[in-house]
């Protein structure tokens, strides 16, 4: 009697989800914490903004990934005027 | 009922002037809206419409000061030139109203004189900007000497929007969320999620929704296992916000400038640059009203620093924003 291996199908492999940490980023503008302590000055690594801050900022704009294209930085709001 | 009195005046600036010590009396800001008959031939009573234009005015009287920086510095000569208006009725205090504007005020400004009394300076101001009434004080009007900022005690946007209850989050990169109730989100909001419990990767925190109906939304969230329950509330407001960085007295000893932001933030931990007014250089009293289109997180906070290197600096500063639009 001739044993077979039975072949198996092969289980999927999944791949861990990866979270962008804070490295990841870079800063589209200056960001402080709550102390006014500088987390990161534009262009800079996000390696200290408090990982729960992550989301929202990257939502906004006002961090990208590191190797995203270059955001333009946010030039938007007007001036009305000044005396 | 809250009752104010004449002690309650925190401060009236134009032009980075701070006038409130020389006024006896302030009326206004008056806003009128611009209306013209629209009836024709043949009627007995006017039937007019607004046109969609509307218009603000500002009377003070007051006494006649012609001490440096008074009511006469600020005032002669000004006539049919841009001013910045901020006045506080409420307190010059953090977190308290206050109405300010900017654009061509066109002024009419005299000197009274009388028998027995003290001179008197009269001011009417008709001015072509919008008016931004219940803006909020972001950094009350006071000397600052170093650089600082207002994010240990931040305004908060005062929510009043009710929690949505959530029914699920989906396994789906963005994770579309369902709720048992029409949610009444936009797209580009922030929601705070709270409770939502059993989805991989966690969704509780600062979400910004994309609205997908009444009662689903996605946030960009890869979420791997789907979980259930939880609420959401939305935290930003629309429409952008209008600021107001007003400086008096500066003393710059060196430094290069004053550089003044407002700063917002969802969370109350990390801020970010909203807007920065133009630097102030120490030529003149200065103000300036910015706009951003929006949206503005919950959280709002004023910064400022003195650029370069230098010795005893200080000035004279307020900031403010008014939210263009509440959360419903």
């Amino acid at each position: 009697m001739s044993s077979k291996t039975r072949k198996t199908a092969t289980e999927p492999t999944v791949e861990p989800t990866v979270e962008p940490t804070g490295h990841d980023y870079v800063a589209v503008v200056s960001l402080t914490n709550a102390e006014g302590g500088l987390l990161a000055a534009p262009g800079d690594r996000c390696d200290q903004v408090p990982i729960e801050s992550l989301g929202w900022l990257a939502q906004r704009g006002r961090i990208v990934l590191a190797d995203a294209p270059p955001a333009v930085s946010e030039a938007t709001n007007e001036s009305e005027a000044t005396s | 009922m809250t009752m104010y009195g004449s002690d309650s005046v925190g401060f009236f600036l134009v032009g980075g002037y701070e006038l409130k010590g020389v006024i006896t009396e302030l009326e206004g800001p008056f806003i009128s809206s611009a209306t013209e008959d629209s009836n024709g031939l043949g009627t007995q009573w006017p039937v007019p419409l607004a046109t969609g234009m509307r218009s603000a005015e500002l009377k003070q009287n007051g006494f006649f000061d012609d001490a440096t920086n008074s009511i006469h510095a600020a005032m002669k000569n000004q006539q049919d030139v841009q001013r910045v208006f901020a006045v506080a009725l409420h307190g010059n205090v953090a977190g308290k109203l206050m109405d300010f504007g900017a654009g061509g005020m066109a002024s009419k400004y005299t000197r009274v004189s009388g028998r027995g009394t003290l001179h008197k300076a009269v001011a009417e101001y008709r001015i072509s900007g919008a008016i931004y009434q219940d803006g909020v004080i972001l950094k009350a009007l006071g000397s600052v000497a170093v650089d600082g900022d207002t994010q240990g005690a931040p305004i908060d946007n005062g929510i009043a929007a009710a929690a949505v209850a959530i029914t699920s989050s989906s396994v789906a990169n963005p994770s579309i969320i369902l709720t048992a109730v029409p949610h009444l989100f936009e797209t580009g909001d922030t929601v705070a999620i709270a409770g939502h419990a059993g989805s991989t990767p966690a969704i509780n925190g600062n979400q910004i929704v994309t609205k997908i109906d009444a009662t689903h939304f996605s946030i960009p969230v890869n979420v791997t296992v789907g979980g259930a329950g939880g609420t959401a509330t939305r935290t930003s407001t629309r429409n952008g916000a209008a600021c107001i960085a007003s400086v008096g007295d500066l003393v710059l000893a060196g430094f290069t400038n004053l550089t003044i932001k407002v700063r917002d933030s969802a969370d109350g931990v990390t801020f970010a640059d909203l807007l920065t007014f133009a630097v102030v250089t120490g030529v003149g009293r200065a103000a300036e009203v910015k706009t951003d289109p929006g949206p503005i997180e919950r959280y709002a906070a004023a910064w400022w620093d003195f650029t370069g290197a230098g010795g005893a600096s200080s000035a004279e500063l307020m900031v403010g924003i008014k939210r263009l639009e509440g959360v419903s």
